[in-house]
């Protein structure tokens, strides 16, 4: 079959375009699977004034996190492990102004790192940290200064939330790109072939009909996509069409250049 | 010089008085580049099985001719007519046209046509054969590109012959051949007319080669015909 030479004779660039195509059909098909269950699943990371607290281990930690996550000024409440707190002890301690093995902390205690809604008003911040002092008893608890993020956590903030919002549009407009160059580059070898198969036997149109039954595989190939879920019919459909469309390029007469 | 009265005179070779048995027909055949006129008022008939070359200078108008006579490019004014049904052409381009990165052999394998051939082995016999006769079958692994320029001109050859054509038409195709390797050419080609009644049109620029190879010969110049008839006669 002409289809299979074709492939055959151009083996990388064919298959290229092909695992590209079906890729294009099923990155459009799928935007809404990239992203919510691909881009959207991304470790989210939170920038703002932050501060850590130190709270006695009799304290139910885990309950004071909660509730200060219920506050509207606070935007995300990570408790600390083991080894963190050992590594912000120091820190800490440095910060009121003690030294570390003082023995005043001596006891089991856990750690929250308390992050800020950024732009959020140093009164606000001032009754928060009152409210966890008040929640958790005065003796019960110690706090870390207020902190803001330095501009390096920041902008890559900034970046991984751009990249979480357009992430799928930026990997289908990607394989697009890919897809296009791959089906300039192998459409132009393959009607410099079909050109001479059609000079040389007797058919005519072979570039189309290799074409098309590229197509036809794509197409199947491309059915692959339900298995990520339901595509959106509309994009899927422009997938194929993009992909359709492009065989225009073998109704034309082949003109060897020189 | 030529005299065109020659033309229609010289008519012991193929000039049909008979259009309908004629394989090509060419009535007041005038092709034009913008300004520069490749063909004028070329009037001319080729028989089935006649071996016709073409010759002039650079620049006469021979590549235009054959193209015009392959369809390739339709006349600016008058008329080509191919008279008989299903008259497949196949051609040895001036440029070659072949792939330069698959090797000798995959390029003659396009010409495999499954409809022409009982069987694949059919043809490898035919492509081995021609290509023992001209002499390449030991190259056939190179790729073009690495090819030297007598041995693409062979593989082109070679390629027109697989496609089993009623009408072989070749430009310049001994461009980058020695005067053996030329007459082996016309000695295959002429075989292939005696056996199978291949036409043959062959385009030079070199009269004295051609001159030594029997068949019509068809002189250009300037885009005119200006002779149509036997070698012997210029
Ligand atoms: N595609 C073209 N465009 C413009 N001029 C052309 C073209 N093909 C041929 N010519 C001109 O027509 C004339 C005849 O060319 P050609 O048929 O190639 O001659 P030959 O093959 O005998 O050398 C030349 O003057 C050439 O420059
Ligand atoms: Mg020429």
């Amino acid at each position: 079959m002409q289809f299979w030479k074709g492939i055959e004779k151009n083996l990388a660039s064919g298959f290229a375009f092909m695992i590209l195509s079906v890729l294009l059909v099923t990155g459009l098909g799928q935007k809404d699977f990239l992203e919510k269950r691909v881009f959207n699943q991304l470790p989210s990371e939170v920038s703002g004034p932050y501060f850590y607290a130190l709270i006695s281990g009799k304290e139910n930690h885990l309950r004071l996190s909660r509730k200060l996550g219920e506050l509207p000024g606070v935007s995300l409440v990570s408790v600390l492990d083991k080894s963190e707190i050992n590594a912000k002890v120091g820190e800490i301690l440095d910060s009121l102004g003690l030294e570390a093995g003082s023995g005043m902390f001596d006891f089991d205690y856990a750690g929250l790192k308390v992050i800020f809604k950024e732009g959020i008003s140093s009164r606000s911040r001032e009754l928060i940290r009152d409210y966890l002092v008040r929640l958790a008893g005065k003796d019960k608890v110690t706090l870390g200064v207020t902190k803001d993020n330095d501009t390096l956590v920041k902008k890559h903030t900034e970046a991984l939330t751009t990249f979480k919002r357009w992430g799928a549009v930026l990997t289908i407009s990607l394989i697009f790109t890919l897809w296009l160059f791959s089906a300039i580059f192998f459409s132009k070898r393959l009607k410099e072939m079909c050109y001479l198969v059609e000079s040389f036997q007797r058919k005519e149109k072979v570039g189309l009909k290799v074409y098309l039954t590229g197509v036809v595989i794509i197409s199947l190939f491309s059915l692959q996509t339900f298995l990520w879920g339901t595509p959106s019919a509309m994009f899927f459909m422009v997938g194929l069409g993009i992909i359709s469309l492009f065989s225009v390029n073998f109704i034309t007469q082949y003109k060897w250049n020189k | 010089m030529f005299n065109s009265t020659f033309h229609g005179t010289m008519t012991g070779h193929g000039q049909s008085s008979n259009r309908l048995n004629s394989l090509f027909y060419l009535e007041n055949v005038t092709v034009d580049f913008g300004s520069v006129k490749a063909l004028r008022n070329v009037q001319l008939t080729i028989d089935p099985g006649e071996i016709v070359f073409v010759t002039g200078a650079s620049g006469a108008g021979k590549t235009t001719l054959l193209r015009v006579l392959s369809g390739d490019i339709e006349p600016t004014s008058g008329q080509v007519k191919l008279p008989q049904k299903n008259v497949f052409i196949s051609r040895v381009f001036q440029d070659l046209r072949l792939i330069g990165r698959l090797s000798c052999e995959e390029n003659l394998k396009l010409a495999f046509d499954p409809a022409l051939y009982n069987s694949k082995g059919e043809f490898l016999q035919d492509m081995n054969e021609l290509c023992r006769i001209m002499g390449i079958q030991n190259r056939l692994s190179l790729t073009v590109n690495e090819a030297n320029g007598g041995l693409k001109q062979k593989v082109a050859i070679i390629r027109a012959l697989l496609a089993r054509p009623q009408v072989f038409v070749a430009d310049e195709p001994t461009s980058s051949l020695d005067a053996d390797n030329a007459r082996k050419l016309y000695e295959v080609l002429n075989l292939y007319n005696v056996k199978k009644g291949l036409t043959v049109v062959w385009a030079s620029h070199n009269r004295e080669l051609v001159k030594k190879f029997t068949g019509r010969i068809i002189h250009l110049d300037s885009g005119k015909l200006v002779y149509s008839g036997h070698a012997c006669f210029i």
